[in-house]
């Protein structure tokens, strides 16, 4: 009974290091900024764009892929569980519902989990390895500044490009499902998806976007910089910046789309959605 | 500085100077580099278990701090420095590791334009004059577009020591320059070191393993050799081992 205690007490106690040293190193990410925006702000620049074209354009592909066949799936599953005559309001509520609000933030991110946080810590991790960060530190350049800041600035404008990616996409593909499926007015399915997102739920996008992509690649540096000298550390590293990633971001959309409920109150849970 | 008196040295490593970990920590006798010095720095031994060169050229560039003693550089205890001092001494380093350190997802010509860039102060003309003519002297024109796993490991050496000349740094650190030995004198890295040696004021060490005919060629071009104990020092731990 007491070692179970001391085992979840030293986990928490653990976990807490943890997010302290993520909170710190977001700090220093943020601070370099300032205090190096003399030390060659044009490359940090560039690296952000580079991120930008790795994480975001490189990614609009399987991301398109993905939203067409969400949205078409959830268009065609609310009209069989639901019937036509659930018509263009009821459909484009549940677009927005389900697809809008949580799977497509949800994907997105596991999607750039897949690609980018993997390949940036296993990036790091190599340049560790490699002693190419100390020579960096040697020669009186930024680690922080021009490896892991541009990094974390780049993923998140990606991340949201994405997003809005997939929104689009999937609303195109729920529309033309709608269309071939049942006799429903394009312009009315649109208002209809568009009216049910409310300012709430516009801040809860922002909010697991904004929030989730920082986590998702901060973590990712954080655990590529932690590597130190063996090469059999770079896969470690990937795998932790990955699984911690996905749990980060799994327990943020939880906690953000439970508040939005709750703060909409039981009503909302009842009727809000058909 | 006080007007009339003498300048410090270039490097000064004293206090019981200690660097390493674990069980291998070695111990350096006090050092004093002065302008235009050129020393080489080996153990006596190597040890079987660990190389001293990388964790005591990470001391000298001022990345890690030394176990014990004092490392200072212009006068100054790089410790001792804010952020932004510290970054301008280490512009005023040049750096040659023995292997890796160029940064692999950029070319050639951007490893050597990135210190220039945060450090030169130059437009941008210039700065691209500067990195060309680098480039060209370190005949690196043909790969400067290629990333450094697509060069061979000799032109990786020579953008190595490239970079660390291309901001005429006042002292320099060259980790395992034997290796080179192929491409001592006749070579273009070790003729642009020495004609840099030779134009400039900057000092050098140079940490070696015992390398006898690199020692001896060392020494005909007016350089210096130094040894030290090398013996894994200490460790409490290997002590123990010894006992009942």
């Amino acid at each position: 009974m007491l070692a179970g205690v001391d085992r979840v007490g030293a986990a928490a106690i653990a976990a807490g290091h943890y997010v302290l040293y993520l909170v710190g190193f977001l700090y220093l990410s943020v601070k370099m900024v300032w205090v190096g925006r003399h030390q060659g702000l044009r490359d940090v620049v560039r690296q952000v764009l580079l991120q930008v074209y790795f994480t975001g354009a490189q990614g609009i592909v399987p991301v398109a892929a993905l939203a067409l066949v969400v949205g078409a799936l959830a268009i065609a599953e609310g009209l069989a569980a639901l019937g036509p005559l659930s018509g263009a309001e009821g459909l484009g509520r549940l677009v927005t519902v389900v697809v809008l609000r949580e799977i497509a933030p949800l994907l997105t991110a596991m999607i750039v989990i897949v690609r980018s946080v993997t390949a940036i810590a296993a990036e790091l991790g190599v340049m560790r390895v490699q002693r190419e960060t100390e020579a960096l530190e040697a020669m009186g350049v930024s680690p922080i500044l021009h490896l892991v800041t541009p990094r974390l600035l780049g993923g998140v404008l990606a991340l949201a490009g994405l997003n809005v990616v997939f929104d689009v996409v999937s609303l195109t593909g729920g529309t033309l499902v709608a269309r071939l499926l049942a006799p429903v007015p394009t312009g009315l399915f649109l208002r209809a998806a568009l009216s049910a997102f409310a300012p709430a739920d516009l801040l809860a996008l922002v909010v697991k976007v904004g929030v989730g992509g920082i986590g998702i690649f901060l973590i990712a540096c954080y655990h590529g910089m932690d590597v130190g000298s063996a090469p059999t550390e770079v896969p470690v590293a990937v795998s932790r910046a990955a699984l911690r990633a996905v749990v980060f971001l799994v327990t943020l959309h939880a906690a953000v789309s439970l508040l939005v409920l709750l703060a909409r109150g039981p009503a909302a849970l009842l009727d809000g959605v058909l | 500085m006080i007007p009339g008196a003498p300048a410090p040295p270039v490097l000064r490593l004293g206090g019981g100077l200690t660097f390493g970990a674990g069980d291998e920590i070695w111990r350096l006798a006090p050092l004093a580099l002065a302008a235009g010095e050129w020393v080489v720095l080996r153990p006596t031994v190597v040890p079987a278990a660990a190389d001293p060169a990388p964790p005591l050229a990470r001391v000298l560039a001022t990345v890690a701090p030394p176990g014990a003693g004092v490392v200072e550089v212009l006068g100054r205890d790089p410790a001792s420095l804010a952020y932004l001092d510290l970054q301008r001494l280490r512009a005023r380093l040049g750096y040659v590791q023995s292997s890796g350190g160029l940064l692999s997802n950029r070319t050639i010509r951007e490893n050597i334009a990135l210190p220039v860039e945060v450090h030169a102060g130059l437009d941008r003309d210039g700065e691209e004059e500067l990195v060309a003519a680098t480039l060209a002297s370190f005949d690196l024109e043909a790969v400067a577009g290629r990333r450094p796993h697509e060069v061979d490991t000799a032109a990786q050496w020579r953008a190595r020591v490239a970079r660390a000349l291309v901001l005429a740094p006042a002292w320099i650190v060259l980790e395992g320059p034997g290796n080179w030995v192929h491409d001592r004198g006749r070579g273009v890295g070790w003729t642009r070191l020495l004609a840099y040696r030779q134009e400039t004021a900057a000092a050098a060490l140079c940490l070696s393993r015992p390398e006898p005919e690199f020692e001896a060629w060392f020494e005909a071009t007016g350089g210096r050799v130094v040894r030290f104990e090398a013996a894994s020092q200490p460790a409490a731990t290997s002590e123990r081992r010894g006992e009942p």
